[in-house]
């Protein structure tokens, strides 16, 4: 149970530290004239990795809501749902686009490509939508993350004194 | 394992992406809805003249002034880190906050009007 309990409180707590890291990253690598277009290209992939990573961490969501989309699937886990889907196309678009374009990255490790109105008309269009994408992600998960950091003080006392604390996540509950 | 066939499957997903992009560049049906203004100083080469051969340009800064802004968005003048762009961070919080307060606040409201037209629950009498 005490190990159950603090494995779930590591998980919150790691889901936490990402996703904020996840939004800082975003708002620094989304303004490349205060970051200076070097740390804005390595920002964005680093940016990708931390997407992934934050994908495979919610991969039993992502299969459980894919299989029951159009069976069982509540109306608000397939809003939720569509708007990930939305946010990883614009996350791959721009991560795309931005290697396109890049000035950085791409001729560090020896590759020059000419450069193409296209793709950095792409790039900005898919920033923006982002922002306005990561805004709508967040408001979804409002809740949760109120909730989680109203309960972050007790999530650094020791695990004895947790048995009071009401549960954080559906797998608490459980 | 199981992790790494689970990044696969993302970075699948990913290629899915890029190849629909890709496709979609060779089509050339893009260019039309470029903006116009946009078209007409690539055209004009106002783009390309920005870049000297050795892949270096000179500093351009821009405020957000519109269309012409948009236009030197490019990485020209994004080259150089500048503090005082702290304000392209400031402005797409505002943005994400106003979202997050619109999106909380309306469903908030959905919420209150929906638990008032719902009938009222039925009081548990004794059964006998």
């Amino acid at each position: 149970m005490k190990t159950h309990r603090s494995k779930s409180r590591q998980r919150t707590l790691t889901n936490l530290a990402l996703d904020a890291a996840l939004f800082i990253a975003f708002l620094i690598a989304a303004a490349p004239r205060f970051t200076g277009i070097a740390i804005h290209e390595w920002l964005g992939i680093a940016f990708g990795a931390a997407v992934m990573t934050h994908l495979v961490i919610h991969w039993t969501w992502i299969v459980g809501v894919t299989r029951q989309f159009f069976r069982r699937a509540t109306g608000a886990a397939r809003i939720n749902y569509v708007l990930n889907v939305l946010l990883f196309i614009m996350f791959t678009v721009i991560i795309f686009t931005g290697l396109m374009i890049s000035e950085t990255v791409l001729p560090w490790s020896g590759i020059r490509l000419e450069r193409d109105r296209f793709w950095i008309q792409l790039h900005h269009l898919a920033s923006d939508a982002a922002v306005f994408l990561i805004g709508f992600h967040v408001a979804v998960h409002w809740r949760w993350i109120v909730e989680t950091m109203h309960r972050l003080p007790r999530f650094f006392r020791p695990v004895e004194s947790l048995a009071a604390a009401p549960a954080l996540t559906q797998e608490d509950r459980r | 394992m199981k992790t790494l066939w689970r990044v696969l499957i993302i970075l699948a997903a990913a290629s899915v992406v890029v190849a629909a992009l890709v496709a979609l560049r060779q089509t050339g049906w893009a260019e039309t809805w470029l903006p116009d203004a946009d078209r007409a100083h690539f055209e004009a080469g106002i783009e390309r003249g920005r870049f000297a051969p050795d892949g270096f340009e000179r500093h351009e800064r821009g405020g957000l002034t519109g269309e012409r802004d948009r236009i030197d968005r490019g990485h020209g003048a994004e080259r150089t880190p500048d503090a005082r762009d702290i304000i392209e961070v400031v402005r797409n919080l505002l943005i994400i906050g106003v979202i997050v307060a619109l999106v909380v606040g309306a469903s908030l409201i959905a919420r209150r009007l929906l638990r008032r037209r719902s009938p009222p629950r039925a009081e548990a009498g004794p059964l006998a």
